[in-house]
């Protein structure tokens, strides 16, 4: 991993379309801005791992379409918020 | 086109039906194209179906059904991808895990999926300033 020190205000770029500059530094936190295109994604990872988790137990989770299908819609909706 | 699922036989799907993720989806980068299966007419909860992977489907709802309150507040950006200029002309729907009792169900709502129908681009978006959990009951229980 390539370590760098910066300052308050000082920008890191990565490639030709990536900024990364350092906004404001609390006691253990750092306020980040990040300028990329809109094709990159950019996303505090923890909450993008869950999301990723989320999708593999949803996946894994879904019953036969039968079983679904018995439980009508018109029940769903009654006992939903 | 036929697109072969597990659990749903064969379906009869019209090109412009198909839905195509060019991220893919978190967990599933490589899955693209999908289709969204009506469980039945009006319902609230649906099917995405792999296009290519006849065991990928996720169950989804349409969360204003369940969470009148619920509110999808992204940037500009989070929907370029997917050319949906009027975030108010996507169809929303959110993916529901499963457990064995129904009633357990959850759905998660901090991940939205945002389809724009007049493209038919799709991409799930992280709300991320919002208060919305990965794992929501989507029932009241008791």
């Amino acid at each position: 991993m390539l370590v760098l020190t910066r300052r308050r205000g000082e920008v890191v770029t990565i490639g030709r379309d990536i900024e990364v500059m350092v906004l404001e530094i609390r006691e253990d936190q750092v306020r980040l801005g990040i300028k990329a295109p809109k094709a990159v994604p950019v996303h505090r990872k923890e909450v993008y791992e869950a999301i990723e988790a989320e999708n593999l137990r949803a996946a894994a989770s879904l019953p036969d379409a039968g079983m679904i299908r018995n439980l009508t819609a018109q029940n769903l909706v009654k006992k939903g918020r | 086109m036929l697109v072969e699922t597990k659990r749903f036989g064969v379906l009869q799907v019209r090109e412009d039906q198909i839905i195509t993720f060019p991220e893919g989806l978190p967990g599933f980068p490589g899955q693209r194209r999908f289709v969204l299966v009506d469980l039945q007419e009006g319902s609230p909860l649906k099917f995405l179906q792999s296009v290519d992977d006849p065991d990928l489907a996720f169950l989804v709802a349409e969360p204003l059904t369940f969470f009148p309150e619920y509110r999808v507040l992204v940037q500009p950006e989070d929907l370029a991808p997917i050319a949906l200029e009027m975030p108010e002309r996507g169809i929303v729907v959110t993916i529901v895990s499963v457990p064995e009792d129904f009633k357990q169900a959850t759905v998660n709502l901090k991940a939205p999926v945002v389809i724009n129908p007049e493209t038919a681009l799709g991409r799930q978006v992280i709300l991320e300033g919002e208060d919305y959990g990965v794992r929501t009951p989507l029932f009241v229980t008791g």
